[in-house]
Parts: C-alpha cells; structure tokens; sequence
C-alpha cells in the first residue's frame, strides 16, 4: 500500500481516491451490515423529510384555477373583496379593456367562474366529517370552452361526446350543443373519476349542493391533451347558467379567470394589461396575479406546512448524529492505520479530504436511497396531509404525489451538505492529532479537555442563544400571514444545545448508578464504561435527547391544545341537535341551508330554541377571512363565547343596538393587530361597514379570523335568508337521537349532528390533524433507538479484547450481554431524561411562541403527564433491549466460534 | 350565404363531392321555385318579396330569422406595395326560435342565439396565412344590435358610425399571430341581389334570404403580422345576408366569388352543386356596374370550371383550383372568360371550432393572360371532415 501512495502523492486527488478506495472501502466492506444500517438510517431521514415536502407540495398545488385545464394557469383572477360579481361586470371589462384588432395586447380571454364544491351522499349511517371525497363542481360557458378546446388540439369536444362503443349518438352538432346548453344538469367529469366509478355518457352521478342530492346526468370527460396533465379526479364541469340555478348565484358569479395573449405575459405589457383590468373594475372587485392568488393559498397553509416540514427534519437531525457518531467512532477504530499513514507521508489535508469524501459519499448513498424512498413514502403522507388541509383550509382531493426534481434535488443536497458537516469534526480530529499521540490514546476515544471546554460553551451558548430568540417577533407577510422565524431557531438551538450538553450527564448517572450497582459485576462493569463517556456515548445521548425533547414538546402541545379546544367546545357547543349541508366536508365548502329548509327545521315541534350562523368569506387587509352572522343574544344567553376581551357593553347582544359592531375571533385580532375598541372597515357584498369591535373571542376551529356581527345585519348585507349552519335546542324529554333520525329522514342534503356526536367529530378531526405528527415523531425516536444499538454494536466491537478477557474469566454471553442492556438503558435513560426535561421548555416554546405567532391562538398549558411517562419508560426500556440484543450478538466472539 | 350557411344551419349534411375538372351540368327543368312561406317550421320569419330596407337599422341583426352573416373580405396593400388578403366573417345563428327555453335568468349566457367568428389574413409576399375561429353564446361576449350595424363576438367587432350609414370600422385580432383595424366607406351604393330584394337559394319554400351588399368599399387602416405594424389601404366587399332556412338536401355544397374589376364593375356568383352532380339550377350570377345597378344571369348562363386542383395538406380536401369563369359581359353582349388565380394555394379555414373545412381566399383575375381585378373565391363542401366534425 505504502508504494502504491508514494507513487500517487505527487497527485493529491489521486491520494485521496487511494485512501478511499484501500483504505475507506476496506471498512465500510468489512462491516456490511453496520455499513447498510446507517446508510439506511439517513436515508431514512431524508426520505421523510422529501416525502413530507411533496404532500406539501401536492396539496398545495391541487387544483387552484380552472383556466389551467384548459391550458395555462390563468395571468389574472378577478374577484369580488365579498359575495358575488354582478354580470354586468364582464360587459364593462370587456368594453374598458376593448384595443383595436391590429394592437399587439388584443386577445384577452375572460372566463368566467361559478364555484362550489359539492359531495357524494352519505351512505348508511356513516356521518363523519370530511371522510367523504369532495368534487370541485366548476359552472363555466361550455359554448366558450370549444374555442379553448379547437386551439389546445384536446383529445375530445365539450359537446357531443358518445356513449362508449356506440358509433353515433344520434344528433348532429348542433343538437348535441342544444341539448346540453339547455339541461340543467349535465357535468363533464374527469377521465380519472369516469374510469374510476365506471362513468360514461348517459351515466348519472349523485352529489349534494346546498341541501339538496342532485342527480347530475355525466355529458361527457372533459377534454385535455395527452402531454398536459389530467384534470383533477375531483373537479366536475358543467355550464356556468346552469349552475348558477343550482347555487342560487343567478346573476352573479365567483370570479373571472383572464388568460392573456403572449405579448402580455410578462414585463411591461403584462403591468399594462394588469392595470387596465384593475382601472376597469376599480370599486367593485380586485385584480390578483396568478403569482398572488398562488401565495394566498401558500400563506393560508403556511404554518402547517412548516410545522410539518420541521417535524419532518426530526429524523434527519438524529440522523445527523448518527453520521457524527459514526464517523467518530471510525476516527477511533482507524487510529493505528492513520498513524501509519500518516508516518508514510500522507498530508494531513489528504486525510481530512479522504474522510471528508466519506462523508459526502455516504451522504450521497443516502441521498439517493432517501429520494427514493421519499416519493414512495409521499404518496402514503399526500392523504393524510390532503384530509388535513381539506378539514381545515380549502377542498382538496390530491391523491398522489409527483416527484419534483427541485424538491429531490433539495433533498439530496440536505443529505450530503449534512453528512459532510457531520463528519467535519472527526475529519478535522483525524486530519490533525500526531501519529504518536494516535498510537499512544490506545483503545479510548476520550475527548480531551479543549474539546469538552469548547462543547459546553457551544452547548450553553446555544441554549442562551435559544432563549433570546424566543422573545424575538415573526416576521409577518401581506395578508397579515405571519412566520414564526425566530422561534424555529429558538428550536432547533435549544435542541442542539441540550444535546451537546446532554453527554455531561452520563458521568452524574454513573457516579448516582454505581450505588445500584455495587452488588452486580455486570452493572459494576456497564456503568465504569459511562464514567469517562466516549464521544460515541455523548453523541447516543445527544441524539435520543433531540428525539425524546421533539416528540415530547409535541406532546405538550398537542396536549394543551386538546385541553383548550375540549375546554372551547364544551362552551361553544350546548345545543343538541346542529345541522349543515352535507356537501360541507370541506373547510371551504360554504354549501347553505335554503330559507325554507331551516325555518321548517326550526318549526319542528321539538324544537324549543335555535340559532343559525351564516359564514361568508371576504377578502380583509389582502387575506381571506369569514364574515359570520349570529344571533349574539343566543350565544350570550347560552354562555357559548369564550372571551378574551369581554365586551364592555351589553348592546352588542341586543339586535336593535349591535348594528356597527362585531366581534372578532383571537386569530383575527393578532393577524391583523386589532383591539377592542377600534373600528375595521370590512367588505360585504352590499359595500362596505365599518364595524366597532367590542370583543375578542376565542375560536380554535379557524386560524384565517372571523369577525362575527348579528345575523340579521348580515342577511340584509348578503341579500339572503339562506344560513350556513343550524343549532337546535330542544324541548325537555325529547329524545336528540329521535329528533336526528327524524331530519336526516326528511332532509337527506343535510348533515344532521347531536351534540354528543359532533363533539365527537371535532374531537376525531382534531386527532386526525395530529396523526402525521405522531408518525413523524415515532420515526424520528425509532431511528434514535437504532442510532443507541449502533453505537453500542460499534463499542462492543472495540472492545473485543476486553470481552474475549472476560469471556476466559467465566462471564456468559448472557452476561456480556447484560452489560449491553444496563449500557444502554442508562443512556437511554438519560438522554430521555434530558430529552424531557428540555421538552417543558420546548412545549412552552411551541405554546407561547411558535403556535401564538403562527396562528394566533392562547392555549391553556397542560403537561400530558401520561404521554411523557410513557416516553420515558418506553425509550429506556426500548434502549435496553436494542442494547441487550446488541451485546448478544457482539459477544459472539470469534474464539468462541473456534472452539 | 356560402359557407357562412353551411356552418350554421345544415350540420346534418355531409358535404362532400369528388373534384371533376369539368362544368357539372346544370339540373335539367327551368327554375320555378316553389312560392315562399311566411316562416319555416320551427317558427323562424322567411324573407319576403318587396321589403322596404331602411337603414341603419336593417344593417343591424333581425332575431326573428334564424341564420344572420356579416361577411368582408379584401384586398389591402401596405406602402411598399406589401400586399394582403383578408377576411371577416360574423355568424349569428338563433338556435330556438325563442328564448323561453333558455337557461332561466341568464341574460349574459343566452342559449338560444349563437355567435361565430372568422378570421384571416395572407400575407401575399411570405405566402403567410394565419386565420381563427371563435364560437360564442350570445349575452357578455358576443351579440348584435337591432338598430344598427353593432356586432361584436369577443374583441372582434364590426359597427357602424352614428351619423353615416355607410361607413364603419372592423377590428378582428387573430390570437398573437396577427390582427387588422380598419376605417371602412362605401364607394358605391348598397346592392340587393335577387329579384324583388329576395335571392333564391333552392326549391324550398323557405330557402330564401335577403342578401345585401357593398360591393366595393374603401378601407384604411393597420394590419398587425405578430408585433409588425403595417399601414394599409385597399378595397373590401362586405355581405349582409339574412335568412332561415337556406339549403336544401340535395344540396352538397357550393362556390362562390366576389370579383373586383379594374373598370369599377364587380361580380356576385355562387353556384350551388348537387349531390347528384349537377349544379343546381338557383345558382346565379350577377353583374354590378359603376353605378351600383345589377344585372342577373341564371344557372345556364354562366359557366364555373376548375383548371386545375390543389389538395390540402391539413384536411386533405381537394379543391378545383383554379377557377375559370365564363359569363356573359352586359356591356358589350359577349361571353368573357376569367381565370381567378389564388394569390396563395394555403388559404384554407380548418374548420377547428365549427368542424367545417372550407377554402376562402384572395386571388387576381386575368383575362387574356392579363390582370383585370381582384377576387375572393369561396369552396365548401370538398372537406370529407365536414360530417366527421359534426357528427
């Protein structure tokens, strides 16, 4: 070997690439099974964090406007700040924005939209909210369409489509066209819900709006083009006229989509076409770009996103560790031949190059392995994230994730930039001690006393850096978004910190565990390994510390949060019997009970007293926002508020005195830094009001804002009787199970909850919020256990000699292994314990901090005590048997094979 | 009438007839029509005999028939002699003679009148041709008055100035491609083909329309070829033809040209062919002289031959191109013969809205080898896809 390199040194790549390949492989070669584990590990680590990034991703990107069906993503959305856009508005924009045929910016498509979202029918006596897939039902100008449709080449017309097989359908074009512009409920479907329910022309498809089933007869699939991608499975086509009926939108619609010609994609002409739409419907509506319409959506699910990616990175950091740890140990178990590499000649750089290059390489491997294994893993995260965001933000029916080559590529360059930034240091140690010393350090891999001064300055320099972050303000977006910054960080150093910290503790447990152990060898002999910690030992810790203090700062919050939303809804929610339109299974669903519907309902004769809520979404200080209206005497005479800030005055309960006031929820009043006492100016459809805000209420079921106003000013605002959802107090001795049986019977478009049920459904929906986390937090401690039977794998294995010693002084493999199990259960233990301890101070974080600044709520603190509990038994008691198990297999000596 | 017709109205005919380089011989039997009906069938008006026009009014949009076309075509030509072809084509097609049936409340989304636009432009020198198509319900985005001349269908519109009966504007853009602003005024007076102000189409008691025209008007203004801004000045031919039932089954299809003489006279001609083919014997020739008086030919009196053919690479039509005309000259007594030469062979509509392929296009008249006027030449019915499209 020593000529090979001599001939190589006057080419340093070449010396680094015979390190490698002689020296690096040999190992990594002898230890597969160690080798495979931790590339598994990272791998592992990154494939979780890519996976939760395209569900992100792909829920995000679900289906925003309907020009891009057609083909392109529209340039500009027009829309009212409140309710609908009058007709006549298409015919002044179409007259204000009019150029002269020779004028390079003629050409502007507007596309008119009519939305809703609408879902299949329940079946049986599963009443569950949001289980059911909702369908985006799109009212569009089919006439219009076949101009889109002819210039894009699609696959198939918008009318006159066949039934399958069958050679004509029997009209000519023009009564095909007739005929569909004149039915009232003909949809086009996509090709994937056709083939996936068995659809075709002529088929019938049943779905709720309002509180009506509709029986929609399928037209047609709608049209596309084979190198575009598919229509959403979700989305249902039908003409604008014909929906405008069935939503009782006549004369209005939701938004117009612009699509403009290619001179005026971008750059100036692109300003100049945005401002003539701007000039031209100034008043009464706003123009958004595709680029804004895009970030309100990004903003509105921002902090869920980034919570979920954070978490995500929980498995890469203790990763990370794993990485440091390993590529430590190696400095370890390498020392002799370093040395004599480094007698032969090799530079220092060449070595820290060549370890350097391992860790990139193995960075690299799992990379590739974690991007892999990310899009497989995306697509079983994507439904889990899709449910949450459809229960809590908008209709969303995204099934699968792609692979986004920016998102893998951000993956792989996590997985390699951290690799190399983990092996750093150990290619630093490697690269700088004297052969003599390598020589002389003999078995241990003691940290020196420069190195343990440097850790705990760096560990309590970050856990004060930590603290100060805390106290810094997020940063806030327009639209009133806001982004807990500074508290992530806060986070992360105050869990870095602790866990540099952490091996400190494994000496306090050693000196408090040698009283335990002083009647037993095996115990005697474990806990003098953790006297003089290696940095293997600090580095288990320190990983199971950052595992145990995530999942269990989550478990804080996750557990405050169950104790005020259950503390919330046992005030909000005192009626029996509550009712909406079953099409509502999504957060944006705003499907209404007709006027005749609910004052049927509520003249039930079990009915003693009721109350209706109307929601309208507005646009507030460039964000989305509801407009609520209730009877605020009920909520009032029922306790049903929580208060923040109690109104000073009792006028706003009373109808006749509350018109100019509202109150607003607690996320409202942060988002938009209001207080009690001053007055906003909100949209409605009938202009605008400038309200006075007399309360601040807590909500924990929106972290948009709602400003709530009685529902009498608000119908009259809105030009409806129509409400959103219905709550029934009933008559002593009447049965809420009969009285629920009874309207699900009569009215089969509405969702019919008592209020045991519904608590229920809020209680179920706000577990299955959390499920992803739970996930996320079980992989992140798993692979901190497996980076703890690691380490000891790797220790025992070191300590071959010392074992075959005491394998010839009578010790067992049993033995040997006990020693493994009581090793690993004290550092189990303690990088637990720490891992608790810094877990109140990061559940305090996340409460006060991070879930205050990205969603505006107040939780009330609970420690879950049997959740921790849990995770400190459970992680020791895991750590022992990993442990245990690893000393079983590491004192399968090779002396005892021979024998 | 022309394509203009076949778009609208006879989609269950299939029109497709093989090319045959000779004149199809004419139906035998004089042409005695059969006496006009006050309306069709499905309730639509059917143009009568000595209607007294008055205008504007009667330039703008008569809902009460079925089928309505405003139809230009024209030659311009830049300042460097840069030469152009266009045309400009408004359809309203009522699809129920009544909007009761109509989507109830939806004044913006009407189902029951329909709206079509074409659009082309040839640039003579690059042989460049560009052309569009835009279908349309009538209400937001497209509709015509009943006063005046006002059509619009998107940004495409055609009006008519408040003060002039004769003189209006046309703006039509053809997506990024191209597009074309014009000032139009007549040069001459308004002509009412047909005799006693109604043009026979067939035999049927409803194929019939009222067909008017300008047959020579000047325009000035801009043509757009992508962002290059060109100056133009040329003469166009406009059609307003109002109707509600025009073909007839046996009917395939039909040619049609404009012709623009040098001396000021200009032809109408428009030979109808029948399934069997023979030409149908409502085919017609007229002359118009400088001062705007017409003379009309029956089916025997002219003669429509191809001398050549062209077949196109995007429907695989072939079409009898180009043409030789013979018709009788009033002036002078004497049957004059024309070959009307396409200024470019690629002049072909591909139908990808209205599923009906035709080939409309500019083209030069010679006379005895020599260049005597300009002339727009319609072809229908030689596209198989025509049935295909609209099946």
């Amino acid at each position: 070997m020593s000529s090979s390199l001599e001939r190589a040194s006057p080419v340093p790549g070449r010396v680094v690439w015979n390190l490698l390949r002689r020296f690096t492989w040999r190992h990594w070669k002898g230890q597969p099974l160690r080798s495979l584990l931790l590339l598994l590990l990272l791998s592992l680590g990154v494939a979780v964090f890519l996976s939760i990034r395209l569900a992100n991703r792909a829920a995000v990107a679900s289906f925003t406007n309907f020009a891009g069906v057609l083909s392109q993503q529209a340039d500009a959305t027009i829309a009212a700040p409140a309710g609908l856009l009058p007709e006549t508005v298409l015919e002044e924009l179409r007259r204000k924005t009019a150029v002269r045929g020779s004028d390079a910016l003629a050409g502007l498509e507007l596309i008119p939209i009519v939305e809703t979202v609408c879902a299949p029918p329940r079946t049986g006596e599963d009443s569950r909210m949001g289980t059911r897939a909702s369908f985006t039902l799109i009212g569009v100008d089919l006439v219009a369409l076949q101009n889109f449709a002819a210039q894009q080449k699609f696959d198939r017309r918008w009318f006159d489509q066949k039934v399958e097989g069958a050679e004509k359908n029997g009209m000519d074009g023009e009564q095909a066209l007739v005929r569909l512009l004149t039915r009232s409920n003909a949809v086009f479907c996509s090709a994937k819900l056709a083939a996936r329910e068995g659809l075709q022309v002529g088929s019938t498809l049943v779905a709720v709006v309002n509180d009506q089933a509709v029986t929609f007869e399928i037209a047609g699939v709608i049209p596309g083009r084979a190198d575009q991608p598919e229509s959403p499975a979700g989305l249902l086509v039908m003409d604008l006229p014909a929906l405008q009926v069935l939503t009782g939108k006549v004369g209005g619609f939701d938004r117009i989509e612009c699509l403009f010609p290619s001179a005026a994609r971008e750059g100036a002409n692109r300003e100049i076409l945005l401002e003539r739409l701007r000039r031209a419907v100034a008043g009464v509506a706003s123009v958004r770009t595709a680029e804004s319409r895009r970030m309100a959506a990004e903003l509105m699910t921002r902090g869920f996103r980034l919570n979920l990616t954070i978490l995500s990175l929980l498995a890469l950091l203790v990763g990370l560790y794993l990485i440091f740890q390993a590529l430590d140990a190696a400095v370890v178990r390498r020392r002799s031949e370093i040395a004599v590499l480094r007698a032969l000649g090799v530079r220092d750089s060449e070595v820290r190059r060549a370890w350097l290059w391992e860790a990139a390489l193995l960075g690299v491997g799992g990379g590739v392995l974690g991007v892999a294994g990310g899009w497989a893993l995306a697509q079983g995260t994507v439904r889990a994230v899709s449910q949450t965001v459809n229960s809590l933000y908008y209709a969303n029916n995204t099934e699968a994730a792609g692979l986004h080559f920016g998102e893998a590529l951000t993956a792989f360059l996590l997985a390699v930039v951290c690799s190399v930034l983990a092996g750093w240091l150990p290619a630093k140690r490697a690269a700088s001690t004297p052969p003599a010393q390598l020589w002389a350090q003999g078995g241990r891999a003691a940290a020196t006393g420069g190195e343990s001064r440097l850790r705990s300055v760096v560990g309590w320099g970050l856990l004060t850096l930590s603290v100060g972050l805390a106290f810094c303000p997020p940063l806030t977006f327009q639209g009133g978004a806001r982004f807990a910054l500074a508290g992530y960080f806060s986070a992360l150093f105050g869990v870095v910190g602790a866990g540099i910290l952490a091996g400190d503790s494994l000496r306090f447990a050693a000196w408090l565990g040698a009283w335990v152990a002083r009647r037993s060898a095996s115990r005697k002999l474990a806990i003098s390994h953790l006297r003089a910690p290696t940095s293997r030992h600090r580095w288990a810790a320190a990983g199971l510390l950052c595992a145990v203090s995530m999942t269990g700062g989550m478990s804080v919050l996750v557990g405050s949060f169950e104790h005020s939303v259950s503390e919330w809804i046992g005030h909000l929610l005192q009626a029996d019997i509550y009712l909406t339109s079953d099409a509502n299974q999504a957060a944006t669903a705003y499907n209404r009970i007709p006027a005749s519907t609910w004052k049927q309902v509520t003249g039930d004769s079990a009915v003693a007293d009721w109350d209706a809520l109307l929601l309208v979404p507005v646009e507030f200080g460039g964000g989305g926002i509801r407009l609520a209206g209730s009877d605020l005497g009920f909520y009032h005479r029922h306790h049903q508020f929580s208060w923040l800030k109690e109104p000073l005055s009792e006028e706003i309960f009373e109808v006749q005195k509350n018109a100019g006031r509202c109150v607003v929820s607690e996320s409202f009043a942060a988002r938009f830094r209001v207080a009690r006492g001053e007055s906003i100016c909100i949209p409605t459809p009938s202009g605008e009001r400038v309200l006075e805000v007399a309360g601040v209420y807590t909500d924990y079921g929106d972290d948009q804002g709602i400003v709530m106003v009685d529902r009498t000013h608000l119908q009259e605002w809105v030009g409806t009787q129509e409400v959103s959802t219905l709550s029934l107090t009933l008559r002593a001795g009447e049965d809420p199970e009969a009285v629920r049986a009874r309207l699900r019977n009569s009215h089969t478009g509405l969702a019919v909850f008592t209020n045991v049920h519904l608590r229920g459904e809020v209680m179920r929906i706000f577990r299955q919020t959390f499920a992803i986390t739970y996930a996320l937090e079980a992989i992140g401690v798993g692979v901190a256990l497996a980076g703890l039977g690691m380490t000891l794998a790797s220790i025992l294995a070191e300590r071959r000699a010392e074992l075959t010693t005491l394998r010839a002084l009578g010790m067992s493999r049993r033995d040997i292994a006990q020693v493994a199990a009581w090793e690993g259960a004290v550092l189990a233990f303690c990088g637990t314990a720490g891992g608790l301890v810094s877990s109140l101070g990061l559940g305090a974080l996340l409460i006060f901090v991070i879930n205050k600044q990205t969603f505006g709520w107040t939780l009330q603190p609970a420690i879950p005590l049997r959740a921790l509990l849990l995770l400190g038994v459970a992680v020791p008691v895991v750590g022992a048997v990993v442990a245990w198990t690893v000393g079983r297999f590491g004192a399968d000596l090779p002396a005892d094979r021979t024998r | 009438m022309k394509i203009r017709l076949l778009i609208l109205s006879a989609l269950s005919c299939l029109l497709s007839t093989p090319f045959e380089g000779a004149p199809l011989p004419v139906a035998p039997g004089d042409f005695t029509p059969q006496p006009l009906v006050e309306k069709t069938a499905d309730g639509f008006r059917v143009p009568q005999p000595g209607h007294r026009f008055e205008f504007p009014r009667d330039h703008g949009s008569h809902p009460e028939f079925k089928v309505e076309w405003w139809y230009l075509t024209g030659h311009l030509f830049g300042p460097d002699k840069e030469r152009f072809g266009f045309q400009a084509t408004f359809f309203r097609k009522a699809t129920t003679p009544a909007s009761a049936e109509s989507v109830a409340g939806a004044k913006a989304f009407r189902a029951d009148e329909i709206f079509l636009f074409h659009a082309a432009l040839l640039e003579v020198g690059s042989g460049r041709f560009i052309h569009t198509e835009r279908l349309a319900r009538s209400g937001w985005d497209a509709g015509a008055s009943v006063e005046k001349l006002s059509v619009h269908v998107g940004e495409a519109r055609l009006r008519g100035e408040e003060s002039q009966k004769n003189r209006f504007t046309l703006d039509a853009s053809i997506r990024e491609e191209g597009g074309f602003s014009l000032d139009l005024e007549a040069l001459k007076p308004l002509v009412v083909f047909g005799n006693d102000g109604v043009s026979r189409k067939g035999d049927s008691p409803t194929a019939a329309s009222w067909y008017l025209t300008f047959p020579r008007m000047k325009a000035v203004g801009e043509v757009r070829i992508k962002d290059r801004l060109v100056p133009v000045e040329g003469k166009v031919w406009m059609d307003h033809e109002i109707s509600s039932s025009q073909l007839t089954g046996e009917q395939a299809g039909w040619d049609w040209a404009g012709i623009q003489f040098e001396d000021g006279r200009e032809i109408m001609v428009y030979r109808l062919r029948r399934k069997d083919g023979t030409t149908d014997p409502a085919s017609a020739l007229a002359w118009v002289d400088a001062d705007g008086k017409t003379t009309h030919y029956g089916a025997s009196e002219f003669k429509w031959e191809a001398s050549g053919q062209w077949r196109s690479p995007v429907s695989g039509a072939k079409y009898p191109l180009p043409v030789h005309l013979s018709a009788p000259d009033p002036a002078t007594g004497k049957t004059v013969e024309w070959t009307l030469q396409p200024l470019a062979n690629q002049q072909e509509l591909d139908g990808a809205v209205s599923g009906v392929p035709y080939w409309e296009g500019a083209c030069r008249v010679l006379s005895a080898g020599r260049e005597v006027g300009a002339a727009y030449v319609e072809l229908t019915g030689y596209a198989g896809a025509l049935g295909r499209a609209l099946r």
